[in-house]
């Protein structure tokens, strides 16, 4: 189901937590809401649920075309998983996954059987067969969180909506959990939005990604687009770690310090300050100066575990510069042995007072 | 699963060998508190129970059987037990009502009713009879309209029902409000996601969870109803056998200087005191369990 949300605003008495948000969810798509704890993106999720409201008179939900905003989330068809599961503590397993359809009104209503085989048929899903008649507080947290997810396809929801899906998970049930949760999307399609602070998760997850700072939209893109295409210094931060230097762009040159680099496409402008940033995978180094476009560095700090080295440098202009090297290439630099170095970046991004250029 | 044994464990173990020993007063410290707390006990609520059935039993087991078989007796018993089968069922419904409105919902108004509630609490019972009397009485505000249609709720039984729900009506309320606040509304949302109606999010979702609690405040109001005094006191204009209760009983008994009969009708209230603490002990452990399994689901993670 297409999900539009148009011009969506709610504050919380004097505070605005949902900034004028427009924005399309296709039909299928797993979408990503990713900003900082209170920047709104959880109370965005509540408002396509149905269990808050926008602001009166303020924008439109629509749910394939068809207004909702005035529908309860009863009729809206939305499957909600609850940031803590929200499991029924006094019913089983397998009561808790049956309630959507034992509540409905008895003409609705599947037979016992049906809904036994409905349940038995998530329970398979979910792989947790044998726990049908556990208690919520006799599942370890990923247990709980996939009932918590059957309990929410058992009636069939058009859409689902999860807040923080893996939140309260530690960080190898985690990503099992996430690959779960794509090859399951991957398999029954049903259009899904989630909440998450973990931008791997969202980088890892979802077909498109809605960043979302202090109430506002403030890139919605694929993942490559986010990550490689930033279009505010905010989702550049946010997506991952970066290196900040202060410089000047303009004359067809970016410079930090003594460092040149060309740009022609800024041929034609004046030179301007400049925000210049500079992901740590993206510097290379070497030993030998040659050239004008190196700066000098010190290493202060190394550190091996992990599948790249990161190191710690400090510039000739007296910034901290992180970098991370393939151990394979720290291995043909010698590096262990050496504290004075040269780096160039190999792509930089630029801001010029806070407008995207590059 | 293992982090809730752990923090339950953690606790009961907590409870056997009382506060780490980093916080332990010297010896004499504890001693004279011990002793402080002991001596009070003894002298306030001890004694007095001791009091109570050996003068209950002062001229035999016949006497003490005797007294409480007595019509009278009986009678007030039997109003005592009226007042509350009416008073107690009908704060349970407003308790709820309170508890869900004031828990779940924001709404203007919403603190000055938490503080409503607390009305009786504040209020000398006696106060509270006297309000109605002037309501409900002969020159009261409603006088003419009960007189006229022939209704009388004052020296009558139905001014003692007012009067001790009047008394009785924070209990339940008062216990569930805070039990509806930490709980939150997560189960209820999720069960409103999943299609369920108001009435069936109440039976099968929020009553489930807040069942102990609300045993517990239905177990204070039926242990006040049943105690009451002072409120029904000044309503029930003491017609023997007809709007006496089993406190005023006791009263009129020991004013004719019956003292045996006064203490044997005494020992039920005794009584029924006891098997109060008793249930209240029970609910009480079953209420920490419930809230530990609560907090314990949140924290864990694995």
């Amino acid at each position: 189901m297409k999900i539009e949300l148009q011009n969506i605003n709610k504050t919380f008495g004097s505070f605005k937590a949902l900034n004028d948000i427009s924005l399309t969810i296709e039909s299928g798509e797993l979408v990503a809401l990713l900003g900082p704890s209170g920047s709104g993106k959880t109370t965005l999720l509540r408002i396509m649920a149905g269990l808050d409201f926008p602001d009166s008179g303020s924008g439109h939900i629509m749910f394939d075309g068809v207004d909702v905003n005035t529908q309860p989330l009863s009729s809206r068809g939305v499957g909600f998983v609850f940031q803590h599961y929200a499991l029924f503590k006094h019913m089983t397993v397998f009561d808790n996954i049956a309630f959507g359809l034992n509540v409905r009104s008895k003409e609705d209503r599947p037979s016992k059987n049906d809904i036994k085989d409905k349940v038995t048929e998530l329970l398979h899903l979910i792989h947790l067969e044998d726990l049908a008649n556990r208690l919520p507080h006799q599942l370890s947290g990923g247990q709980r969180q996939r009932v918590a997810l059957a309990r929410a396809l058992a009636v069939e929801p058009h859409v689902l909506l999860l807040d923080e899906p893996f939140g309260a998970l530690d960080a190898k049930v985690r990503l099992e959990l996430r690959r779960w949760l794509r090859r399951l999307h991957d398999e029954i399609g049903i259009t899904s939005v989630f909440v998450t602070h973990d931008q791997t998760e969202a980088l890892d997850l979802s077909s498109r990604i809605a960043v979302i700072n202090n109430g506002r939209l403030e890139q919605i893109g694929t993942p490559e687009e986010i990550f490689h295409k930033p279009k505010t210094e905010f989702v550049l931060n946010f997506l991952g770690e970066v290196n900040f230097f202060r410089g000047v762009v303009g004359k067809g040159k970016i410079r930090i310090g003594n460092l040149k680099l060309e740009a022609p496409e800024y041929k034609d402008q004046p030179e301007e300050a400049a925000h210049i940033f500079i992901r740590p995978h993206q510097v290379e180094i070497i030993t030998d100066p040659k050239g004008k476009n190196q700066m000098a560095a010190t290493i202060t700090r190394m550190h091996a575990a992990g599948s790249f080295v990161r190191l710690e440098l400090k510039t000739e202009t007296d910034d901290d510069l992180y970098v991370d090297l393939t151990p394979e290439r720290f291995e043909e630099l010698n590096l262990a042995n050496i504290t004075n170095v040269y780096v160039t970046p190999k792509n930089v991004l630029v801001f010029i007072v806070g407008k995207h250029i590059i | 699963m293992k982090f809730i044994t752990n923090i339950r464990d953690y606790y009961s173990q907590k409870r056997k060998s009382g506060p780490s020993n980093l916080l332990t007063e010297p010896l004499w410290v504890r001693i004279i508190l011990i002793v402080v707390a002991i001596c009070f006990l003894a002298l306030f609520l001890v004694l007095p129970l001791v009091v109570v059935f050996n003068e209950a039993l002062m001229n035999g087991i016949n006497a003490y059987l005797e007294a409480i078989k007595e019509p009278e007796a009986l009678s007030a018993i039997k109003l005592t037990l009226i007042a509350a089968a009416i008073a107690v069922p009908l704060n349970l419904i407003f308790g709820v009502a309170a508890a869900w409105a004031i828990g779940y919902f924001n709404f203007k108004g919403r603190n000055l009713l938490t503080t409503l509630i607390d009305l009786p609490f504040t209020v000398s019972p006696v106060v509270s009879g006297l309000v109605f009397v002037l309501l409900f009485g002969r020159n009261g505000w409603f006088g003419p309209f009960l007189q006229e249609h022939n209704l009388k709720i004052i020296f009558a039984i139905p001014g003692i029902v007012i009067a001790t729900m009047f008394v009785t009506f924070p209990f339940v309320a008062r216990e569930l409000i805070p039990l509806m606040q930490t709980k939150g509304t997560e189960e209820e949302e999720a069960a409103r996601s999943l299609g369920a109606g108001g009435w069936q999010i109440f039976w099968r979702v929020t009553l489930p969870n807040i069942k102990w609690g609300l045993l517990y405040g239905v177990t204070l109001c039926t242990a006040r109803a049943i105690g009451e005094f002072g409120a029904v006191s000044v309503v029930s204009g003491h017609i023997r056998g007809m709007t006496n209760t089993i406190p005023l009983h006791v009263e009129i008994l020991y004013n004719e200087y019956n003292v045996s009969a006064a203490f044997a009708v005494a020992s039920l209230l005794a009584l029924s005191a006891l098997i109060t603490l008793a249930i209240k002990t029970f609910l009480e452990r079953k209420i920490d369990i419930d809230i530990l399994d609560q907090t314990g689901s949140k924290e864990e993670g694995n």
